[in-house]
């Protein structure tokens, strides 16, 4: 009888809570929770209970897959190395560097990610290379960076405990960040008042004290128009504005027309209701404000997370424990895959790839040649597959399910010359691949994740992976050698030295450091604690920036022919695409299938009943889909996750952008319903 | 003086030399941090701790279930001891093939924790120290309106992780009741309060130890072991019993249909619909 328990890092979203895997004889039985760990503190949300679950699925890939005569087969790694090494040459030879992209995995490590995107730009030789955090908070780089200079969380998840006023946007905090909200509940029972910008009834806005319950998309329009009262009633915090802010002038022009009575008609919350959170939120002495894809999914994306950083600077509500402004980061690595360069933009450290003096640094330590064009995003990388992109190669990641416009993105993919998929199952994407290589789950290897609040953890390897399957970072460091630049990196230790080396805000990283809590960057050097919470004396990028913004209405509107208004997002029991949560059994037991949510009124008016089938029409697309009759939505709305691929409500989403992070709108989208025969 | 730690793992020390046990259950620490782990040799013993509380009885649970034969050793709280004896009622643990390292609280963990028995029958390490700032659950917890106002509103806080359950070293149902859309529907938070936590409650009536860890592993903050204590509490008064303390004492709800029960209302005849006979006999038994 061999019994272990393996303490790491939980797969699923971005709070990262301690896990310990338990193994009996070689398989994982079992999750229990961390009681040591600073975040989830013995705690952990339906996901991470099952964390295992998935590992041992026999639909695991065990061996690499190359397509022959139209079909996939097993092949040795010898011969698939050989085959993508050969793929991607030939293509870089014809059509040139550009012609390739990559596209990484905020499931993997930064040592997985960080590699990637070395040998995309080093060894493939372009910048084509982006990964899904395009699709969940990209407008979050692009106007933190530009209001803060910091595109991260600004504190510590546990500090929300210590909030008077928590004010949530666009986030379903219990259901997709269980563990965050667990603090947000702690606020309100150390009597915090709790408000909640949603266009749905979702559980946190019933716990809450206001529930500001906005049409979607209009969440700028209704953080000007709280400014607008917070500067009217004299609220704002002057001595904050003038010492540690820029451009507020501007800012002030701007928030004029957003009376509160103007913003009721553009954002259906009640005049009161606006001034009532307007001086809960600016009159606490700790208000923190938690964000998530309510506000970034749409195509102003990055002008709605600047109003709403534009609220945090005008009460001075940064800087300072249990305040800030807090994006709340998806995927598990989401934050790590950013941080290590996995941008077109960026190299690791957020570090311009235009800057020469950059290129030049990360040149020299790798002994490679590093070009200076900013590379393509997702959507564009996607949208030229067939055309200026030839050969692609991705990580982790399932873009037919996860993207806007799934039929899109399939055909756009068989488009390709050659296409390499790595994953630990064979998902819609890694189905459509020339080459499909098997690679190693979170409990498999070893590596970093770093958490939404900038806390790099160490994951520890419980087994070894199934079959042939390899750890991605070993996978990468074959396809480079395959290429013809080999990497000789003995563990992801190793490649973290390399990491700290080149990126000032990861200085400090150790393994020997990370131990059980990890540490929070920025954390320069070896005797750095790491930073709990950012802009204590002065901002990242000095001051504080204003940035006056407009509401834009969004580009699909409903209208005769398409009468309805599609919500997307996420439920409590599933992940992204799903391709673990439905693998694994307790989480498939307790949703097995997709739904709609649909008014009560509206299902009446096309006498659907609950459970029955619903076909849902967008310009894109149709599917079918199970009608749930709840008040949850309004009428004239409906809401569908979007983890089920026989229901994907990506089939429906539209491509439309936010023209500075190129984040689509996969929010909403206008659609026509009729009850299915 | 030698500490409760040394003197721990002294015994383990001994047990695993001797060959009594062959694996003791016991917390280890080292730079991944606290949790618990089998040490299977003397030498593995020196990583032993006892901070923080980490219940090790469901543990037993798991591994006698794939081998029931192996002899293991457990650094046994009282909390411990206790689901062991349930387990154990449930024929769920042989206690023949454990032996317990009993290990009392000390009084930070017993107030930490709240507890009303903070020690084992046998103690091996530490001093009995007895009830400590436990709150005595009042008989009207449930029922008053007000209280059931605040119910309401705690358990409408309920983000369906199934901690309680998961962390409950008794809820040892094959098949779990209110995982079943047919008792609590799938899919949805929060759950019904009714039908999720009192189906829970009342399942474990006559099992709750009361160690506390569905309330530790509740990501809400639930005061779900006010739940569990105010039923304890009306066996204990009522019934005189209490769960956990003896494995030769069968609970007074242990009953089966063929004989009445020996205390509470007679079975009333309309129950008999469900195909017995009046003597309460179902057919093919």
């Amino acid at each position: 009888m061999n019994y272990r328990t393996v303490s790491t890092i939980c797969p699923y979203c971005g709070v990262g809570c301690g896990l310990l895997l338990q193994v009996l004889d070689g398989r994982l039985i079992g999750t229990l929770p961390r009681k040591d760990h600073p975040v989830s503190q013995g705690r952990l949300c339906i996901k991470g209970w099952n964390a295992h679950q998935f590992v041992h699925h026999p639909d695991r890939l065990r061996h690499p897959l190359i397509r022959k005569g139209g079909v996939l087969q097993e092949a040795s790694w010898e011969e698939a190395l050989e085959c993508v090494g050969q793929g991607f040459s030939r293509i870089r030879d014809q059509f040139g560097p550009a012609s390739l992209a990559g596209l990484s995995s905020a499931k993997c490590t930064n040592e997985e990610n960080y590699l990637f995107q070395k040998l995309i730009r080093g060894i493939f030789g372009t910048n084509n290379v982006d990964h899904c955090a395009r699709l969940c908070h990209s407008p979050t780089v692009v106007a933190l960076t530009s209001a803060f200079g910091s595109a991260a969380m600004t504190n510590s998840i546990p500090e929300l405990a210590d909030a008077d006023c928590i004010l949530v946007f666009g986030s379903n905090t219990t259901e997709n960040h269980p563990l965050a909200a667990s603090f947000i509940i702690e606020a309100q029972r150390r009597g915090g008042r709790l408000l909640v910008v949603d266009p749905r009834k979702i559980h946190l806005s019933s716990l809450a004290d206001l529930h500001l319950r906005n049409r979607p998309g209009t969440d700028a329009a209704l953080a000007n128009g709280l400014a607008n009262v917070i500067f009217q009633e004299n609220f704002h915090n002057r001595k904050f504005i003038e010492e540690r802010t820029e451009e507020f002038e501007a800012f002030r022009e701007a928030i004029q027309e957003y009376s509160p009575s103007r913003v009721e008609e553009i954002t259906g919350v009640s005049a009161s209701q606006i001034k009532e959170a307007a001086r809960l939120y600016a009159q606490a002495e700790r208000g923190s404000i938690v964000y998530c894809m309510g506000i970034t999914q749409h195509a102003a994306g990055s002008d709605q997370v600047r109003a709403i950083c534009n609220l945090a600077l005008l009460c001075g509500q940064v800087g300072r424990p249990s305040t800030g402004v807090n994006p709340l980061r998806g995927q598990n690595n989401v934050q790590g895959a950013c941080d290590m360069g996995a941008l077109p933009d960026v190299l690791p450290g957020y570090q311009r790839v235009s800057n020469p003096d950059v290129r030049e640094k990360f040149g020299k330590k790798w002994n490679l040649t590093l070009p200076a064009e900013p590379g393509k995003t997702l959507m564009e990388i996607i949208s030229g597959a067939g055309s200026d992109i030839r050969g692609l190669y991705i990580m982790g990641e399932n873009p037919i399910l996860s993207d806007p416009d799934s039929e899109g993105v399939r055909q756009a993919l068989t488009r390709l010359d050659f296409l390499v998929v790595q994953d630990i199952f064979l998902s819609e994407t890694a189905a459509v691949a020339h080459v499909v290589l098997p690679s190693a789950s979170f409990a498999e290897k070893e590596g970093t994740f770093t958490n939404t609040e900038r806390r790099v953890q160490l994951l520890r390897k419980a087994l070894d992976p199934p079959g042939n399957a390899l750890a991605d970072w070993e996978i990468l460091c074959r396809v480079a050698a395959a290429l013809g630049s080999p990497q000789n990196y003995w563990g992801p230790e190793k490649i973290m030295d390399e990491i700290s080396a080149l990126t000032p805000s990861y200085g400090g990283m150790r393994y020997s450091r990370l131990m059980d809590k990890g540490l929070q960057w920025p954390c320069p050097d070896e005797t750095h604690p790491g930073t709990p919470y950012l802009h204590a004396e002065r901002f990242t990028r000095g001051r504080g920036k204003f940035h006056p913004v407009r509401h834009r209405p969004h580009e699909e509107l409903p209208n005769a022919e398409y009468p309805f208004r599609l919500l997307t997002g996420r439920m409590f029991c599933h992940y992204h695409t799903g391709t673990m949560s439905r693998k694994s059994p307790a989480l498939s037991g307790e949703q097995a299938q997709g739904y709609a949510e649909i008014n009560p009124e509206d299902a009446t008016a096309i006498s659907v009943k609950e459970g029955e089938k619903l076909r849902v029409t967008s310009r894109r697309g149709s599917i079918l889909v199970p009608a749930r009759v709840t008040g949850a939505v309004e009428k004239g709305e409906i809401f569908i996750p979007f983890h089920f691929s026989e229901s994907a409500a990506n089939v429906l989403t539209q491509k439309a952008l936010d023209p500075e992070s190129k984040m689509p709108e996969l929010k909403v989208c206008a659609v026509r319903l009729e009850k299915a025969e | 003086m030698e500490s409760a730690e040394e003197r721990t793992k002294s015994i383990g020390r001994e047990l695993l030399e001797s060959g009594r046990i062959r694996g003791l259950l016991a917390l280890i620490a080292d730079k991944s941090g606290v949790r618990p782990g089998l040490l299977q040799k003397p030498e593995e013993v020196n990583s032993l701790v006892l901070q923080p509380r980490y219940l090790l009885a469901p543990t037993v649970h798991t591994l006698q279930a794939v081998d029931s034969k192996t002899t293991l050793g457990i650094v046994a709280r009282g909390c411990d001891e206790r689901a062991l004896v349930e387990l154990a009622k449930a024929g769920q643990v042989d206690l023949q093939h454990v032996v317990l390292i009993g290990l009392a609280c000390d009084e930070e963990t017993a107030r930490q924790c709240g507890c009303s028995r903070p020690y084992p029958r046998n103690i091996d390490v530490g001093e009995k120290v007895e009830r400590v700032g436990g709150a005595e659950p009042s008989g009207e917890t449930m029922v008053h309106q007000g209280k059931q106002i605040k119910w309401t509103a705690e358990l409408a806080r309920c983000l369906k992780c199934y901690g309680c359950r998961n962390a409950c070293p008794l809820c040892i149902c094959p098949e779990c009741k209110i995982g079943l859309d047919m008792w609590v529907q799938t899919g949805v938070v929060p759950p019904d309060p009714l039908s999720f936590h009192l189906i829970r409650a009342y399942h474990l009536a006559d099992k709750c130890i009361d160690c506390g860890s569905c309330q530790d592993a509740c990501p809400a903050g639930i005061p779900l072991r006010k739940l569990h204590q105010y039923l304890l509490k009306v066996l204990e008064e009522r019934l005189a019993y209490v769960p956990g303390l003896d494995a030769n004492q069968q609970s007074p709800l242990f009953t089966d249909l063929k004989r009445a029960p020996f205390c509470g209302p007679e079975i009333p005849r309309w129950m008999s619909t469900l195909g017995g006979n009046e003597q309460g006999e179902l057919k093919g038994e």
